[in-house]
C-alpha cells in the first residue's frame, strides 16, 4: 500500500484515512508518532506525567482536526510537534533534573553500569547547558539535534524562516560548547 | 554619418584583455569564498562532533513511552471517531447519558426523574389530598401578602424608633 512512499505521506494517508472511518489507521499513526512527540514533550518538561497529559492532549487535537485536514496541510508529524511545543510551553515549569536521570536509568538495558553513569552525567550537563539558552535558541537545537528534525520543518513549526533556524541553532550551539568545556575534562571526553 | 564597419579582431582582443583581467581577481574571490565555506562547515562540523556526544547521551535516555498512554490515545480516538460520525440524534442520547453519569448514575436519575414527575403533577393538578397534606403542616397555602400594610410589624418598630 505504502510503497514508494515518504515516511510523511504515509502519515498523511492514514490521517486522511481516519477522517474516512479507518479505526485502524489512528492506532498506526500513534505507532508511528507518539514515541517522538512524547520524548519532546518529556525533555522539555522533565516529568513523564505531564510528557503523558501533553502527549495525549496533542493528539487529541488531531483526531479533533482530522476531518479538516487536507491533502496540502502541513506534515502531519510537523503539526503534532507545533501543538506539543505549544502546549509545553503552555505548561512549561523548570523540569527536575533527578526526576530526568533516574527516570531515564532502566531504558537501555544494553549498555554497561559505567556507560549508564556516563551517559548520565553528559544528560546533566547538556540539560543545565540548555537551560542557559534563550527558549528559541534552545527549542531549536532540541529540534535539530534531539528530536533530528530538519531546518524546514523546525521553520514550519517555530514560525520562522529556515535561515533564522540556522542562526538559531548555530548561536545556541556555540554557547553549549563554551559552557559544555568545562565538563570535557570530568566526563573523559577528549575529542578536540 | 559614422560608418559601421564589422570590428577586427583586434579590437574584440581589447574586450577579452579586459575579461581577462578580471579573471584573477573574481577567481580569488571566488577561491576565499570556497575557502571561507570550507573553514566554516568544517568548524560546524567539529563543533557538532564536540556537542555529538552530549546529544546521543540525551537521546539514548529517553523513557519507554507507557502502554497505558497509548490506549488513552486510541479511546480519544474512539471517541471523535464517533462524534465525526455520529447523528444529532445520537449525540444527544450521548450527551444525556454522560449527564446522567454525573448526576449519580442510574438510581439517582431515577429518583430526580421521580421527583420532578411529582412537583410537575402537583404543581398542575393541584389534587385534593394536597389540602389534607398542607393542614397537617398546619400551612395556609392561601395566606395573602399585603405589601401595603405592615410587614412582619416592621412599621410599627420603625415607628417607635
Amino acid at each position: 500500500m505504502f510503497n514508494g512512499s515518504t515516511e510523511k505521506e504515509i502519515d498523511c494517508v492514514l490521517i486522511l484515512a481516519f477522517a474516512n472511518g479507518d479505526r485502524k489507521a489512528a492506532q498506526q499513526l500513534t505507532e508511528r508518532l507518539m514515541p517522538k512527540i512524547h520524548a519532546h514533550a518529556y525533555y522539555r518538561l522533565g516529568n513523564i506525567a505531564d510528557a503523558e497529559d501533553v502527549t495525549q492532549e496533542a493528539f487529541l487535537r488531531l483526531w479533533q482536526f482530522a476531518p479538516r485536514w487536507e491533502q496540502g496541510n502541513a506534515h502531519v508529524s510537523t503539526w503534532l510537534y507545533r501543538v506539543v511545543s505549544n502546549l509545553c510551553k503552555d505548561r512549561y515549569r523548570r523540569p527536575k533534573l533527578e526526576d530526568l536521570i533516574v527516570a531515564k536509568e532502566p531504558t537501555d538495558e544494553t549498555q554497561s553500569p559505567a556507560d549508564k553513569i556516563d551517559d548520565h552525567y553528559r544528560q546533566k550537563a547538556l540539560y543545565d547547558a540548555m537551560s542557559l539558552l534563550p527558549e528559541n535558541q534552545r527549542l531549536a537545537v532540541q529540534f535539530r539535534h534531539i528530536d533530528e528534525l530538519t531546518n524546514p520543518e523546525i521553520a514550519e513549526i517555530m514560525g520562522l524562516s529556515v535561515e533564522a533556524v540556522e542562526s538559531l541553532t548555530a548561536r545556541g550551539k556555540r554557547k553549549l560548547i563554551e559552557v559544555l568545556a568545562s565538563y570535557k575534562t570530568e566526563l573523559g571526553y577528549t575529542h578536540g | 554619418m559614422v560608418k559601421k564597419t564589422n570590428p577586427s579582431s583586434d579590437d574584440i582582443s581589447v574586450f577579452f584583455d579586459a575579461a581577462k583581467g578580471t579573471m584573477p581577481k573574481d577567481h580569488q574571490d571566488l577561491k576565499n569564498n570556497i575557502l571561507r565555506d570550507a573553514e566554516k562547515t568544517n568548524s560546524e562540523l567539529n563543533t557538532l562532533d564536540e556537542l555529538s556526544v552530549f546529544f546521543e547521551a540525551s537521546k539514548v535516555g529517553v523513557p519507554k513511552v507507557n502502554r497505558d498512554l497509548e490506549t488513552r490515545i486510541l479511546r480519544d480516538a474512539d471517541r471523535a471517531h464517533g462524534v465525526m460520525n455520529a447523528s444529532p440524534v445520537r449525540l444527544w442520547i450521548d450527551q444525556s447519558l454522560v449527564f446522567l453519569k454525573e448526576l449519580g448514575g442510574f438510581p439517582s436519575a431515577v429518583g430526580f426523574t421521580a421527583s420532578l414527575a411529582a412537583g410537575v403533577c402537583i404543581g398542575f393538578y393541584s389534587p385534593d389530598w394536597s389540602d389534607s397534606i398542607t393542614s397537617f403542616f398546619l400551612i395556609d397555602a392561601f395566606d395573602e401578602v399585603s405589601f401595603t400594610g405592615s410587614f412582619l410589624g416592621l412599621n410599627e418598630i420603625f415607628e417607635d424608633i
